[in-house]
């Protein structure tokens, strides 16, 4: 066994140092490498019973998490593979016949409401454990491949939800031009619609993503202005919608974005402008946002100030934080490829997708 | 340089032709002259006069190539004016009559050397009085009588450069009515000797003193051991704080927030930051809501102008730290000269603003844009296409001579580079935003503190005052 | 293999990116402490300095990578096989070359052809260069070079910042001349502080459009090298330094025609090559000016450090005291526990460090398995694994405690200048610029240990006496002091001709490139110590010393006086060096012999003496009055004598 654990902890460390090193950064290909190692985790490990499979999950979601703690979509995609892995073993333990019905039902209530570690051990004879296991594995693997999926179509889903939420000869303002999903959202929508697209330049960290987002547009026959960050209050009466991308929702309805969002939407907030929030699925996270410090990410300080400044460097303090965190106050409406939500309602898909057992991994 | 295409009818003579191509040429020329704002006889003039320097050449040269470009402003500022406009609109025989201290003055203007209202207005007055100085009443008339139009030339001049501030609106109204005061009976040298001292008299009452009376009124809202935040660069901001650190030895944390594409805060920054009982901090204003989790104690503005409505005009971005901090409850202050106070009304920042270059926010490092001068800028342009078709004629001629071909260092292009050829794409630049009163606290004034909605009291008390005194 | 490789392994012909390694510096501006312990395993904000340069690597998407190792190699090699590093899934491939016989980089790269290692274009890197920039855009370039220009040999990687900047070397600053369209480097020198202007050769210039001449580039010796590099260093085999001789006599050939680039970069590179730079990295990482290589991201495998608020980074066992405060840009690691009223701020402490109450720690740098009892203050401090700081001890700004070392309590500890024994010596490190907080002298001295000579041993480390010429102003003033006086004092001893003297002293003074009223100083100095040397021994009564030395020896003056202020200051110098000898008296009748001679010998007019009599620097203080005491008669006597004769 130690062999194949040894196997395992090098896979998991290679990710892990990919993510300590920010080789792989943004939530889309953390999540697709985090789905792909759990799926030759499951292929690569032994095991007896499911607690030992979540068990070994669960480390390896651990390590993970530690690589990059503001990067919430390894921990999402392992948190939903644990719960694929506890619906899919109840189910099978459901179609054993040698069970009896109370058991049955207490099992799933139990599991409502038990930790693990009381979680009731299946006795089953050595050849139907393993053809368990193997029946089990490619389940989860299905699983995990259905996963892959759905996170490579989030945006497919998601667009088809924007014809009808925008109307013609509209004014829009997107704070985030770093996010991909806003671009498609925008360029489904201009298919039917013809619309004027305020884009904030966010600097200093995205800069040369805005400008690209912008030619994006443009090249799509978008009216598109850039506009730097300070405007936004000025030209915000003049503005029909928000739309924003975010990088990780909360079970509260808040989430986090890049940093200048949240001004801009308590902004959208006085004028009374409503405010969306384009996400995939994935990036919807079960923890709840406590602390601000472990949610934003500090970004590099040669940023705001050149380093060859020497009358700054050293005498002023500096700092860039990457990300804001934004009430759920200030948010009209989630857009998922699973339906829109108003952030009220966020607390509902969390508790659909995931199993509170695992939110303290 | 028209864009009209021609008539295909082959019917008429070549002559007919010609004259009908004429005819649309100076149409088109004056339709687009219109909507540009400049006024069909002044065009006129332009074209008769026979150019006497080299700049008025230039000038032509400048307008006509301005005139082919397409403006690139989003539609919904499409009412302001632009720096071409701005520039294009001065008719150029008043190039000879421009005092040279006028001269530079616009230059610092235009190239953001002399940024800020109390700056401007504080130089624009040195240049007035050098004006002064070298003034002489023609024959015929009066000083009194003749300066004021002198000075309205020059001062159609510097709005080439940029558009006059509220404070140097208010300035030259003064200083228009000081001149109609003199008595006829005063020699020139007199004249010129009392206007100089009550420039001096004025920038002294109403620049420094107000400083100071407004640095009084202020220090008691700086308690050691708190935290200031701050926007931008504000020159009675600056007295205020060095007035604290240094005279009455207080420690405090300054958050010094800065934006696009000017970086004034920088300047603050540099200046501040030495100072060891004050600690500064310097963010950019996508930062604004992480700053303001830590615990601000007061927020300190400067202002361009206070309208009559309570509104407060300033750069643009404050509204937008007026607005978070009052959803935080933090009290906001605004430091403001009375000088700087307007009748004007305006409701939003999009009827009234300033536009400027989009270009600037193409640079992408956080040092601040330097400008050339527009002239020099179509002198660049000119040469650089000079020179990119020789070298482009050279390149044919020897291909393979060089043996040590070194690659140029390449640097990733910025996809909105040439963003005026783009379609669709605008950018907007504006330098001013509006802050609602309801944001602000309290207004500080060298004639005392005053809610924001009392501006207009104290336009009529000081306004009709001033104007007697 | 990161994917990205597989794509560069296909433009280029099956090449496998290789990274040299260098961690031994041949400098010792890291004692005491790295004669312990090697140079690159030093901790940098609490992670050994080779893991920066190692991660920079990985991220580059290097595939092999030899470590070079002189001093202390089997730590270096032991800590590198049980690193992450030598596992399976390393990204590249590691392995340690000991080159125990090297003294230099040039010495290193010879060995480094022997070996044969080499099959490509390499990245030469030294130990400890800390760095967030991506070398991708770089490769690119420099193989675009190579392919169009076979004699490229050397791309330079440069960070801009300004000349004064923290994290500029103050031990090797340079300037480079850049051609602007295309990189090329054209000139390079080290300048040394005095040193204001480079000449350039107009010929460099052929062909250049546009040419920079930048003073304000970091140079983190990152480098990427074409295959000839060990072969050039072969051949020329008294090249022993990169920059200094690899790159300048590359320039400075015609015949050999090779080209060297520098890339200039607005990222983050710089190395620790100082104490003051060891500061001004440390502060930029809790800065974070080098993001994303920060303190967070755990690159040691079990370290947990979290980032918080004000640049605070702590791991997850740390325990704190109420009342102790961690302002600001401070790097706490496990296990450590921090006392009560203890501030701490812009520092770095390491693993189970304990703290004391009452401890001040500013811009300091505490490693593993420290104790530091109540009270102690550090400023500007280095505190080396293992040692314990007794109570009430304070640390002065450059002093740096060695391995398991003991500070007393209530000690002081200090910057000094007094070096080890059997340790090579570097005449360098007596340098100190004072502009930072630490200076490179940091050598530490241990109360009780006593101070030894200053002595020179003769090592074969010694190359960088080169560093000699160039270094700044005052210490070429010491230097050719110490000369010149002994130049005369031989001369005297051994009676030379006065031509040969004075041919020697004038050569001294050139080379030094001093001015005459330092050889005027010295030359005086000199013929009063011979003096006194000769009136201690009882050879001679003072006045017959006196009238020997200068009836023969004054004479050195006249080559050493033009003008009529020379004169003056001539005469003042005598005054003051009279006054600094021990016997006041003697000092004084010193004077008026001397002056009365030199006078007799037309080497000072009487102008010249009046004017000096009554011009306010001779009578600035009561000693200095005193001392003319005597001469004032001879004066009196000479002044009516004019008057007689006029």
């Amino acid at each position: 066994m130690s062999q194949t654990q040894q196997q395992i902890q090098e896979q998991v460390d290679g990710l892990v140092y990919k993510l300590k090193r920010r080789q792989l950064a943004g939530s889309y290909k953390v999540a697709i490498e985090t789905a792909q190692l759990l799926m030759r985790l499951i292929t690569m490990a032994r095991w007896k019973n499911t607690d030992q499979l979540i068990e070994l999950i669960r480390d390896a979601g651990r390590q993970l998490i530690a690589a990059q703690p503001r990067e919430f979509a390894s921990g999402n995609i392992v948190r939903r593979v644990l719960s694929l892995i506890r619906d899919e073993s109840l189910e099978m333990d459901r179609e054993k016949p040698d069970i009896d019905k109370n058991t049955a039902m207490m099992s799933s209530m139990f599991s409502l409401l038990s930790t693990t570690d009381t979680k009731n051990q299946q006795q089953h004879s050595p050849s139907d454990a393993k053809q368990r296991t193997q029946d089990l594995r490619s389940l989860v693997i299905q699983g995990i491949r259905d996963l892959m999926d759905e996170i490579s179509a989030v945006h497919e889903n998601i667009e088809l939800m924007s014809i009808d939420l925008i109307h013609d000869n509209e004014v829009l303002l997107t704070p985030t031009p770093n996010s991909q999903t806003v671009l498609n959202f925008l360029l489904k929508a201009r298919q039917k619609r013809k619309f004027t697209v305020l884009v904030t330049e966010c600097f200093p960290n995205h800069t040369e993503d805005a400008h690209k987002f912008v030619k994006k547009l443009a090249d799509a026959k978008i009216d598109t202005v850039l506009i730097p960050d300070s405007t936004v209050f000025a030209v915000m009466s003049r503005v029909g919608k928000v739309i924003i991308g975010a990088r990780s929702v909360f079970v509260n309805g808040g989430c986090v974005s890049t940093s200048g969002v949240a001004a801009v939407t308590e902004c959208a907030k006085e004028h009374r402008t409503p405010v969306f929030t384009v996400a995939g699925l994935y990036k919807l996270s079960p923890t709840y946002p406590f602390d601000n410090d472990s949610l934003i990410e500090v970004g590099n300080s040669g940023k705001v100030i050149d380093y060859s400044d020497q009358d700054l460097v050293g005498r002023c303090e500096v700092t860039n934080p990457l990300m804001d965190y934004i009430d759920p106050e200030n948010i009209d409406i989630y857009i998922t490829n699973v339906g829109g939500f108003s952030p009220n309602f966020i607390y509902r898909i969390v508790l659909d997708n995931y199993k509170s057992d695992d939110v303290n991994l | 340089m028209s864009e009209g295409t021609k008539p295909e009818t082959s019917q008429l003579s070549n002559k007919e032709l010609k004259e009908l191509k004429k005819k649309e040429k100076a149409a088109k020329r004056a339709a687009k002259k219109e909507s540009i704002g400049i006024k069909p006889d002044s065009s006129q003039r332009r074209g008769g006069d026979k150019p006497k320097t080299a700049s008025n050449i230039k000038k032509q040269i400048n307008q006509s190539k301005t005139q082919s470009e397409s403006l690139k402003i989003p539609p919904l500022f499409g009412h302001l004016e632009t720096r071409e406009q701005r520039i294009s609109s001065t008719p150029p025989q008043l190039a000879n009559i421009v005092h040279p201290s006028i001269l530079t003055l616009c230059l610092k203007y235009s190239t953001f050397k002399i940024v800020g209202s109390t700056h401007r207005c504080q130089a624009m007055l040195e240049a007035f009085k050098d004006v002064i100085e070298s003034y002489k009443t023609p024959e015929g008339t009066s000083l009194s009588r003749h300066l004021t139009g002198h000075l309205s030339h020059q001062i159609e001049y510097l709005k080439s450069a940029r558009p006059l501030s509220t404070s140097m609106g208010n300035t030259i109204r003064w200083l228009k009515q000081e001149i109609s005061l003199i008595s006829i009976d005063e020699t020139d040298e007199q004249a010129k000797l009392i206007l100089a001292e009550k420039i001096d008299v004025y920038i002294k009452e109403k620049i420094e003193y107000a400083n100071i009376a407004i640095t009084d009124s202020t220090i008691q809202h700086i308690v050691d051991g708190s935290t200031v935040l701050t926007f931008g660069h504000s020159q009675v901001l600056l007295h205020i704080f060095k007035h604290v650190a240094t005279e009455l030895n207080r420690k405090f944390k300054l958050v010094i927030v800065d934006s696009r594409p000017l970086f004034e805060g920088k300047k603050l920054a540099t200046e501040l930051s030495g100072y060891p009982n004050i600690s500064c901090q310097y963010v950019f204003i996508n930062s604004l809501s992480s700053i303001l989790q830590e615990p601000v104690d007061v927020v300190l503005l400067g202002a361009h102008a206070m309208l009559s409505n309570g509104r407060l005009y300033s750069r643009v971005g404050t509204a937008l730290i007026a607005m978070s901090a009052h959803k935080r409850d933090i009290p906001v202050l605004v430091c403001c000269q009375s000088i700087k106070f307007s009748d004007k009304v305006q409701l939003d920042s999009v009827t009234m603003n300033e536009l400027s270059e989009g270009q600037d926010l193409l640079t992408m490092g956080s040092k601040p844009t330097k400008r050339n001068g527009f002239a020099l800028d179509q002198f660049l342009k000119e040469k650089r296409t000079e020179k990119e078709e020789e070298s482009k004629g050279k390149k044919n001629s020897n291909n393979n001579n060089n043996s040590s071909n070194s690659v140029p260092l390449t640097k990733p292009e910025d996809p909105l580079a040439n963003y005026r050829e783009i379609d669709n794409v605008t950018i907007l630049n504006i330098m001013y935003d509006l802050t609602p009163p309801e944001y602000i606290q309290k207004v500080i004034t060298e004639v005392g503190s005053l809610p924001p909605s009392s501006v207009p009291v104290i336009l009529r008390e000081y306004k009709g005052n001033s104007s007697n005194s | 293999m990161p994917p990205k490789n597989k794509k560069q392994k296909e433009i280029v012909q099956d090449e496998r990116l290789q990274a040299i390694i260098l961690t031994d510096s041949y400098q010792t501006r890291f004692e005491p402490v790295s004669s312990q312990s090697p140079r690159c395993l030093l901790p940098l904000a609490n992670v050994p300095l080779i893991e920066y340069t190692l991660e920079f690597l990985a991220n580059s998407g290097v595939d092999e990578v030899y470590v070079m190792c002189r001093s202390h190699a089997s730590q270096i090699q032991d800590y590198l096989e049980k690193s992450k590093w030598s596992q399976r899934n390393s990204p590249f491939k590691i392995q340690t070359v000991l080159s125990l016989e090297s003294r230099s980089v040039g010495d290193a790269m010879r060995d480094l052809d022997n070996r044969g290692l080499i099959t490509g274009d390499f990245v030469l890197i030294s130990g400890d260069v800390v760095t967030n920039m991506s070398l991708e855009p770089v490769l690119k370039t420099h193989r675009q070079r190579r392919s169009q220009d076979k004699d490229h040999m050397l791309t330079m990687v440069l960070m801009e910042a300004s000349p004064y900047h923290r994290s500029r070397s103050n031990t090797e600053p340079a300037t480079f001349m850049v051609d602007r369209a295309t990189g090329k480097c054209l000139y390079y020198e080290q300048i040394g502080g005095a040193k204001k202007a480079v000449s350039i050769d107009p010929e460099l210039l052929v062909g250049v459009d546009e040419f920079e001449i930048r003073n304000d580039l970091v140079d983190c010796h990152v480098d990427i090298c074409a295959p000839q590099v060990p072969l050039i260093f072969q051949e020329n085999f008294d090249y022993q330094e990169l920059r200094n001789d690899f790159v300048r006599g590359i320039l400075a050939s015609d015949i050999l025609q090779k080209t060297v680039y520098a890339h200039i970069t607005n990222q983050y590179a710089a190395r620790v090559e100082s104490w003051s730079t060891y500061h001004a990295i440390s502060q930029d990482i809790m800065e974070r000016w080098t993001y994303p290589v920060a303190p967070e991201s755990n690159v040691i495998d079990g370290t947990s450090y979290i980032h918080m608020g004000e640049h605070i980074y702590k791991e997850n066992d740390v325990i704190l005291a109420q009342t102790s405060k961690l302002q600001r840009c401070v790097v706490i690691g496990g296990g450590s526990f921090v006392g009560a009223e203890t501030n701490i701020v812009c520092s770095c402490v390491g693993k189970n460090v304990r703290i004391g109450e009452g401890v001040q720690l500013k811009n300091s740098y505490i490693w593993d398995d420290v104790i530091l009892e109540n009270g102690v203050e550090a400023t500007g401090a280095v505190v080396a694994s293992g040692a314990i700081i007794r109570a009430g001890a304070r640390l002065l700004p450059g002093a740096i405690v060695g391995f398991n070392e003991e500070v007393p309590a209530g000690a002081e500890v200090a910057a000094s200048e007094s070096e080890m024994p059997q340790l090579e010596v570097s005449e360098y490190a007596a340098h100190d610029d004072g502009l930072f907080d630490l200076s490179d002298t940091s050598i530490t001295s241990l109360p009780g240990t006593g101070s030894r000579r200053k002595g020179r041993t003769l090592s074969t480390t010694s190359y960088y006496s080169e560093y000699d010429s160039d270094a700044d102003g005052l210490r070429d003033e010491d230097d050719f002091d110490k000369e010149a006086m002994a130049t005369v004092t031989r001369s005297m001893e051994n009676n030379h001709d006065l031509d040969t003297a004075l041919l020697e002293l004038n050569t001294l003074r050139m080379s030094m490139n001093v001015s005459y009223h330092e050889l005027r100083l010295a030359t005086t100095k000199a013929l009063l110590a011979r003096i006194e040397h000769f009136v201690a021994t009882q050879t001679l009564p003072l006045t017959e010393a006196t009238n020997k030395i200068f009836r023969k020896w004054g004479l050195l003056f006249r080559r050493q006086v033009f003008e009529t202020e020379e004169q003056i200051d001539l005469l003042n110098v005598l005054q003051e060096q009279c006054l600094a000898l021990e016997n006041r008296s003697d000092g004084a009748s010193i004077l008026m012999r001397a002056l009365y001679i030199l006078y007799d010998e037309d080497i000072v007019e009487e102008d010249q003496i009046y004017a000096w009599w009554d011009a306010p620097e001779s009578n600035a203080s009561e000693e200095l009055i005193e001392v003319k005491a005597p001469t004032g008669k001879w004066v009196q006597w000479l002044r009516e004598a004019e008057e007689e004769s006029d």
